[in-house]
Formats: structure tokens, sequence, C-alpha cells
């Protein structure tokens, strides 16, 4: 039986100890010390941002912003939560803030209530003839390229669990943090997420295996 | 057997469940192909995102630090409330050595010793006696009243406190988190509001 568990979750209690003592000597001015907290975030922050926005150079200036918000307002972090789901809450701000001004495209509508449907292949789109593709790879990139687009259509709610959890492998615990929700709607959202983008890959499916 | 709901999918996915709920799962999904079906798809769903990030990884130029080092405001800005709070938090850690432990003590004495000579007996009023002493002016209330309104407003916004869930047999109980009645039913809207 495939068993997907997420013990690798992070940040774990040394590096939130450690977070904790870096945040101290950046407040005492030690950029050397905020560096390191960049360093240490900056492919994640970037890499999620990415995955919200669709759009990887748009994702690099979020995440310097976010780097930027964080070391102006590091005297107001009160180490309630700790640095990392601080963070993540402002990326993901930054990230509604410029999904809202970017006025997205029309997008597919969904319905969380839908149904799932099982034996629902009707996605509404054109599916290729992977009967007649050669090649196993292009059948490949065309799926990668499914879960991109399903990923950048999906509602934004399920969005940002499906990429905090399944991409990033963060804790349930810490994603109810940062959204500010409870563990039970993370859950939720996940299974919807994945339901949805399940959905939308199956059609692909039959090419590739 | 009735239908799993959607979290003991995910919790049977993940691998959360009580080995005895596992098992009785398991045997439900031999008996149940609608949701044997569901699981499937939800795996594959999962593993085709893993295998499409780790096809397409996401990582900063090298110019990233310097970039934003040249945009980063000259220094975090920290209250002198906060530095000095620091600075007795310090002072008040347990002593590793007898000097440190001395320098404590005489530091919490110098404390001390000044704090009795600003106030003696004659100039500590009763709280009573104070404010029906000192008048405040209009404009000294209407600050206070402000300050007043701000701080609630301040507690208001914050978000639930994070303390870690406690659970029993799996479920939540110390907290809505994790509570069967506080997951979605889809009526919620889908659009994010930003978190406070």
């Amino acid at each position: 039986m495939l068993s997907m568990t997420y013990s690798q979750t992070w940040p774990n209690s040394e590096e939130a100890d450690s977070d904790a003592i870096l945040v101290e000597r950046a407040l005492e001015n030690d950029l050397a010390a905020f560096e390191q907290l960049v360093a240490r975030y900056q492919n994640k922050i970037t890499a999620f941002a990415a995955r919200m926005l669709n759009d990887r150079d748009e994702a690099e200036d979020v995440a310097q912003e976010a780097f930027i918000k964080a070391y102006r307002s590091l005297e107001g972090f009160r180490g309630a939560s700790s640095f990392s789901t601080w963070l993540y809450r402002i990326v993901t701000n930054l990230c509604i803030d410029r999904a809202r001004a970017r006025k997205r495209r029309p997008q597919q509508a969904y319905s969380l209530d839908e149904p799932y449907d099982r034996d629902d292949d009707k996605g509404g789109r054109d599916v290729p003839d992977f009967s007649t593709e050669p090649g196993k790879e292009v059948e490949r990139d065309e799926l990668r390229h499914q879960v991109r687009l399903t990923v950048a259509e999906m509602p934004e709610k399920l969005r940002q669990v499906l990429v905090m959890c399944d991409i990033q492998g963060m804790a349930y615990e810490q994603i109810a943090q940062v959204l500010d929700c409870p563990i039970g709607t993370v859950k939720s959202r996940l299974f919807h997420a994945r339901a949805d983008l399940a959905r939308r890959l199956k059609p692909y499916m039959r090419g590739v295996k | 057997m009735k239908r799993l709901n959607n979290t003991e999918i995910i919790d049977y996915i993940d691998g959360t469940l009580s080995p005895e709920r596992h098992a009785a799962v398991e045997a439900h999904l031999r008996e149940n192909a609608e949701d044997a079906q569901i699981v499937a798809d939800l795996k594959m769903a999962t593993a085709e995102l893993k295998e499409w990030d780790a096809a397409e990884p996401i990582r900063v130029g090298e110019d990233f630090w310097p970039k934003l080092r040249d945009k980063l405001p000259e220094r975090p800005q920290r209250s002198p409330w906060r530095a000095w709070t620091m600075q007795l938090g310090e002072m008040l850690r347990p002593a590793r050595s007898p000097m440190r432990l001395a320098i404590s003590a005489a530091a919490v004495a110098a404390f001390l010793a000044i704090a009795a000579s600003l106030f003696t007996p004659e100039q500590i009023q009763p709280i009573s006696q104070a404010n029906s002493t000192q008048q405040l002016t209009t404009e000294e209330r209407a600050v206070i009243q402000r300050a007043v309104e701000l701080d609630g407003n301040y507690s208001a916004s914050q978000p639930v406190g994070a303390a870690p869930a406690v659970t029993v047999n799996g479920k939540n109980a110390t907290d809505k988190r994790g509570d069967v009645s506080s997951v979605e039913t889809g009526d919620e809207e889908t659009e994010s509001e930003r978190i406070p």
C-alpha cells in the first residue's frame, strides 16, 4: 500500500529555535543574520509564490517584497508563531494582492459542492488522442502542462493548501496557522483540490500509463 | 458500511489513522469500489503534482540576495521598551557562574534602590486619592480613550492563538481545529480574503 506521510515537515523545532535567534540578531543590526534567514527560505517562498501566481518572474518580485516587509516589520514579529509561519502569511497576502491587482482573466467556474464524479471524463476540454502520439515524453510533457494549468486555474483557497501541503510539505498545523483556519478546513480543501486535479488529469493519464 | 468522509480519506492516505481504524478502512475499501477509486485518484493526483514540481523546480537567481540587500531599509527598528525588556530578561536569566550571579544581584539591588529613592512613602498615594486630586484635561482624556479603543481593536483583530492541538483518539479535544463540524461543505466562498 502506498502510504504518504509527512514526517519530513518543516521547520522542525531546531530550525524554529534557530530562526528565533537569527531574528534577534537581525534586530541587533546583524545583516548577516537576516541574510541567513533569507537563504533559508528564499527558494521555498519563491516557489510558493510561483505556484500561486503561475509566473516565475513575478514570484521572485513577490518574494523580494515579502522579505523587505518582514525586515521592516521584524520589530512587530511577536514570536506568537514561528518566523516561517509569519513569513508565509506575508507572502500569501502578497499573492492575494497580486492576483486581485492582475484582474485575472476569466476562469472556469468551480464549485466546491459539486459532487466528486468518479466517472467524469468530461473536462469540457479537447483531450488529445494519445493513441496516435508517438513518444511517451511528449505525453508526459502534456500531462505536466495539464497539472500546471489545473493548479493555476484552481480556486485560490484550494491552491494555497495544495501547494503548501503536497508541494512544500508543510504540516497541517502550520498551514492552519498561516491561513488562520481550522485543521479540518485544511484537510477538506486538500481533498477537494486533489479530487479536482485527479478529475482533470484522468483523461490525459491514458496516454502515459 | 457507510461511505468514508473526505477527512478520513485524507487521514488514511497520510497514514495517520490509528492501526485499528486503518485496518477497518482497508477492509472497507476492499468492499467499496467507489471509495477505493477515490483513494486511488487522490494518490495519483498527488504523485503527478510532485512529479511536475520535481520536473520544473523553482530556484532563485544568484543575485537574489544582492538585489534584496540593496532594497532593504537602513535597519530594522526596535523600540526602546523592547530593548529594555530584552536586557532585563537577559539579566534575569539563570546565572551560569558566581560572577554572573553577583552582577545580576547587584543590578537588581541597584534597581530596587533607585526605585525606593524615587517613591518615598509620602509620595505614594492611594489610587482613589490620586484620581480625585489629579484632574485630567479634556485632551488627555481623549488621548487615553483613543489608546484604549486602538488596543481593543488590535486585540480583536488578532488571530486565535496558535496553541498545538491536543488530540484524543485521533480527534481534536481542545479547539475547533479538526472538528468535523468545521469542515467545509462547499458553501463557503472560494475567493481568498487577506489573512489578518
